[in-house]
């Protein structure tokens, strides 16, 4: 890049160009003919010309031609042709008209399509130039950067630059090369005509691309706007929740409606200067066939031109304005195209860019290569002094505590180490490779700050990123899609790796191969306290479909285990088991009914009510009046809570099936159904108040409602469901099955096939517990472990909490096995707690290698060999805290600590 | 045990007699009902106070010290959000209602009656003190 629109076009489609370019000479004579033919129709062929004086046949397809007078002049006929007469000759011609013009079509096809082709190229080059570039700004550069923008630049701003490629060259040789043929072949005819005609082109070629200035001019500051715009509405979507808070928001719509409004004032006059400009352009493509017929046709009456020659004038000119048009169109879209490439270059390089990482194959510095920095000053861009002259040794391996006693000192000489600042003077050394740039010398140094970023994606894919630095070539056998799409890469500088291939270096986490990436990331994972979390969302997440035959088996045993293993502890009692012929006390009416889980959102509980097959089925069993009077009893209830003011967090719970905030509907409810009885009641009614009952579980909410006949029925209705449910309901619904799984429960629940009892103290814990060794015992914890890796951690890890994202970086810093780790205010998102047992458990895992670690000035230095104190901008103390070791220890990947 | 049948022991109590139906009913609706089986713990000391156990039937008895909780327990927690401080056990059969720290303390705040229930409970726990271990603090 670095350079104008036209030569970087040049530069890197130079030979497809020419190739068009080619194409376009060659379909000259091919337009030259298409033009010329229709004269001869109407002249030779209509008007007969050339049957004229007793001729009464003509020869066509004859091939002869005459050598140059200094050889001779002989005429030499190769090929005499045919005789015809003139309808024949008509036809000929006709047939000729049609074939040159199909002719000239295909040309342009081919034209065409090269055309598109040669400008994905380019843009597909140009986008991945931008976006690599994006990757190597300055870490100061990239702060200052809005993402959307960026991606708004990427994605749609260069997208007419693209499309322009292609017409860059070979457009306007195209549509000159026409005009001209166009302008010359009506000059033969009639110079005079041909004058004129190139008269009006000079007119519009002039005055109209002058008239569009302005135009561009307002284009230009279109974009401009609607860049900002977009950076702004993506600043404040991300911002919502803040400036909700503050009612905030009148203020930002104001700010965008005013955006808004300057947009439209910006295209409304681009809309004044485009049709004013259009409107003259259509006035002279008008004018000029004025004169063609008033002049044309005197000088056809005067003789002086025939009507062959004028109907051919007329119809070259009929082509005219549109490659002229054309052409003052395709200077428009030059300079848009130019001024959009400039724009995005100046914004692509406005930035600084990283030098060079250090060569490939020179081994990095030695672990205990010792970090010298000498004369470090850093001061940010406003020149506020945020690192005065720091110089001192950092021997490796050694844990080191920047404490900040006041100010950034600590933070900033973090962040320098940590390569997220680049803009310092003095000196940072490793061994005898200095930092520079991005470069910290090749030594591998992972910096973690305080923001962990979490990317969307599985958080396996998160984690394992950090060990996807080369590509091993193509995971599976070379295929023709990958040949041509490796072609495709290589003629627009993308890179030769797809992202399918295999990019984990096993060697680099000193493990064997995939089937062992689970288990490095669960140790990492273990490491930073992460564990629990990775297995609970496993444990907890549905479970989705098991292809591995031998872990449903695993699964079901696990399932079998689990209840012997429950009567061992002597807490049976704490599980209510699915029995088909019992009623379970702590599932809901509706579970009972259904006995199943269900699949689609068809017997959902929300539309349980409303299902007709169900429906059909509690009103066979007589089901229907008494859980009209459930619901009636359970929406009394609620409406007493409501009536004694804003229901407690602990009843909301319980009763998350109703809506509080809607007491009017349900009071109307409960009054038809009081008023009118059961029978008169509207049936919308009734249909409410059985969907309310069939969420009363009995032993949660204790209001008495549910007896022995009711149980009863309810299980011959569940029988009868079970028995009538068409081939088409059964895929809505997985029914309780001791010896099938159901995919969309989870391994936990799966496992239990029951429900845990009410009322019964630590009955939860003592179930978790029960199940987790009973998982163990039967091997499926790694399956487990890897649906809690599984997880999606949305965009940005928005699915996820603070602390996992936060935890999940950290996992992610030590599964990428550094020899030093920079921890700046990486741990402060665990909570004090939390953070402390982090840090000692970090600590641990990376003794014999180095961790800088930003601390505040209360913290414990326990486990540190150093502390450097920084107040304001400088070093107040070094304090040694234990002995540095003597002996590095070989450092060796200690696993799972 | 259906809330009607908890309401009417609630009623009987002392210490809750005083509150009007309607809000210990309120309680009791965001309640849950445990059983603790003789020897069970209620809860034990340095477990979060986040639970406050209305005492239905059966007696309790604390770790180390020699008098009844009647009424009300963990409720010094709930006031003071500290942990626990000792380990309840359950005597006989307890039943109990358990209710979680806000809905309790929301509770004492929108009615006065709650508050003084408490207040009884905890003035009981105090002269009990008073009279038999002069020397220790008050724990509950």
């Amino acid at each position: 890049m670095g350079q104008g629109l036209f030569s970087y076009a040049w530069r890197h489609s130079r030979r497809e160009q020419l190739f068009v370019l080619a194409l376009i000479l060659l379909s000259l004579p091919v337009y030259w003919m298409s033009l010329d033919l229709p004269k001869q129709i109407v002249n030779d062929a209509i008007q007969g010309k050339a049957f004229a004086e007793g001729v009464t046949s003509v020869s066509i397809l004859e091939i002869h031609f005459r050598w140059p007078a200094f050889l001779g002049g002989q005429d030499v006929r190769l090929f005499d042709g045919f005789e015809v007469m003139r309808l024949e000759f008509l036809l000929y011609l006709s047939f000729l008209f049609l074939f040159f013009s199909l002719l000239n079509g295909g040309f342009k096809y081919h034209i065409n399509i090269r055309k598109g082709i040669i400008g994905e190229r380019l843009l597909r080059r140009l986008r991945f130039e931008l976006f690599e570039r994006v990757m190597r700004f300055s870490p100061e550069d990239l702060r200052a950067t809005k993402s959307a923008e960026v991606a708004s630049m990427i994605k749609d701003e260069v997208e007419p630059i693209g499309g322009f490629f292609g017409d860059a060259f070979v457009t306007s040789a195209f549509l000159v090369v026409q005009a001209t043929t166009a302008l010359l072949f009506i000059m033969v005819q009639n110079l005079m005509m041909g004058l004129l005609a190139a008269a009006i082109i000079g007119v519009q070629g002039l005055v109209i691309p002058r008239l569009r200035r302005e135009q561009q001019r307002l284009g230009r500051l279109r974009q401009l706007e609607s860049r900002k715009l977009a950076g702004r509405v993506s600043e404040m979507v991300d911002a919502a929740p803040m400036l909700r808070t503050h009612h905030a928001e009148a203020y930002h719509g104001a700010e965008i409606g005013d955006r808004l409004g300057l947009l439209y004032q910006i295209r409304e006059a681009l809309y004044r200067r485009k049709f004013a400009v259009k409107f003259l352009n259509n006035l002279l493509a008008q004018v000029t066939p004025f004169f063609f017929y008033t002049l044309g046709g005197y000088l056809a009456l005067k003789g002086e031109m025939d009507i062959g020659q004028l109907v051919a004038v007329i119809a070259a000119y009929r082509d005219l304005p549109t490659p002229i048009k054309e052409l003052i169109d395709w200077d428009q879209q030059r300079a848009d195209a130019t001024i959009k490439f400039d724009q995005v270059q100046a914004a692509f390089s406005r930035h600084l860019q990283m030098d060079e990482e250090t060569p490939h194959g020179a081994p990095p510095p030695p672990p205990d290569a010792p970090i010298r920095l000498s004369a470090l000053r850093h001061a940010d861009r406003r020149g506020a002094l945020l690192l005065d002259r720091l110089t001192l040794n950092l021997e490796r391996p050694q844990h080191v505590a920047l404490v900040s006693v006041s100010g950034s000192g600590a933070g900033t000489l973090a962040k320098i180490l940590g390569g997220q600042i680049t803009e310092y003077s003095g000196t940072v050394s490793v061994g005898d490779r200095v930092f520079s740039g991005l470069s910290t010398g090749g030594a591998r140094i992972a910096y973690l700050g305080s923001d962990p970023l979490i990317m969307s994606g599985t958080i396996r894919d998160n984690i394992s990123l950090v060990a996807k630095t080369q590509s091993a070539g193509p995971d599976r056998p070379e295929r023709r899609e990958s040949v041509d799409n490796l072609r495709e890469a290589m003629l627009t500088g993308n890179p030769l790796h797809r992202a399918s291939d295999a990019w984990i270096d096993y060697d680099r986490l000193g493990i064997a191969g995939p089937d062992e990436l689970d288990d490095a990331i669960v140790a990492a994972f273990s490491v930073v306290r992460g564990f629990e979390g990775i297995y609970e969302a496993g444990l907890r997440g549905p479970m989705g479909a098991v292809d591995d035959a031998s872990v449903q088996e695993k699964l079901l045993d696990a399932r079998g285990l689990f209840r012997t293993r429950l009567a061992d502890a002597g807490s049976k009692a704490l599980v209510e088991t699915f029995e088909v012929d019992r009623y379970n006390a702590t599932a809901s009416i509706g579970e009972n009914l259904l006995f199943g889980a269900p699949i689609g959102p068809r017997f959902a509980p929300e539309n349980l009510a409303g299902d007709p097959f169900l429906n059909a089925m509690i009103r066979a069993e007589a089901l229907a009046r008494p859980l009209v009077d459930i619901g009636l009893k359970l929406s009394e209830t609620v409406l007493d809570v409501i009536a004694e003011g804003r229901p407690s967090r602990a009843i909301a719970d319980r009763y998350s099936f109703f809506d509080f905030s809607d007491p009017e509907s349900l009071q109307r409810h409960c009054q038809d159904i009081r008023k009118n009885g059961f029978g008169r009641a509207r049936s919308e009614t009734r249909r409410r108040l059985i969907e309310i009952a069939l969420n009363y579980i009995e032993p949660k909410h204790r209001l008495g409602l549910i007896d022995e006949a009711l149980q009863m029925r309810v299980l011959r209705a569940r029988t009868s469901f079970r028995q009538y449910i068409s081939k088409r309901g059964y895929e809505d619904i997985r029914f309780y099955d001791r010896g099938a799984l159901i995919t969309t429960m989870s391994v936990f629940e799966n496992v239990l096939f029951g429900r845990v009892v009410y009322g019964e103290p630590r009955a939860a814990e003592t179930v978790q517990q029960i199940v987790r060794a009973v998982i163990e015992e039967c091997g499926i914890q790694p399956f487990v472990i890897g649906l809690g890796l599984q997880r999606e951690a949305g965009p940005g890890g928005r699915l996820l909490s603070p602390e996992q994202r936060a935890t999940i970086a950290l996992a992610r810093t030590v599964f990428a096995r550094p020899d030093t780790v920079i921890l700046d205010q990486a741990t402060t998102l665990l909570g004090q707690q939390e953070e402390a047992k982090v840090m000692a458990a970090l600590q641990k895992h990376f003794e014999g290698r180095t961790l800088i670690v930003t601390c505040p000035r209360e913290t414990s230095l326990e486990g540190f060999d150093r502390a450097l104190f920084f107040d304001g901008a400088g070093l107040l103390e070094d304090r040694v805290l234990n002995a540095p070791k003597a002996e590095p220890r070989v450092v060796a990947e200690a696993g799972a600590a | 045990m259906a809330i009607d049948d908890e309401l009417d022991l609630l009623q009987r109590s002392p210490v809750f007699a005083s509150v009007p139906a309607s809000r210990l009913r309120m309680l009791a609706l965001g309640s849950d009902h445990m059983v603790f089986k003789p020897g069970q713990a209620i809860f034990e000391a340095g477990d979060p106070s986040e639970m406050v156990y209305i005492i239905l039937s059966g007696r309790l008895a604390l770790s180390d010290w020699a008098f009844e909780l009647r009424y009300i327990v963990g409720i010094v927690g709930a006031l003071l959000h500290k942990p626990y401080v000792a380990t309840v056990r359950a005597e006989t059969e307890v039943r109990a209602l358990r209710v979680s720290r806000t809905a309790l303390l929301d509770l004492a705040t929108n009615c006065p009656h709650t508050a003084m229930a408490v207040m009884k409970e905890l003035a009981r726990v105090i002269e009990l003190l008073a009279m038999r271990q002069p020397a220790e603090e008050a724990h509950a």
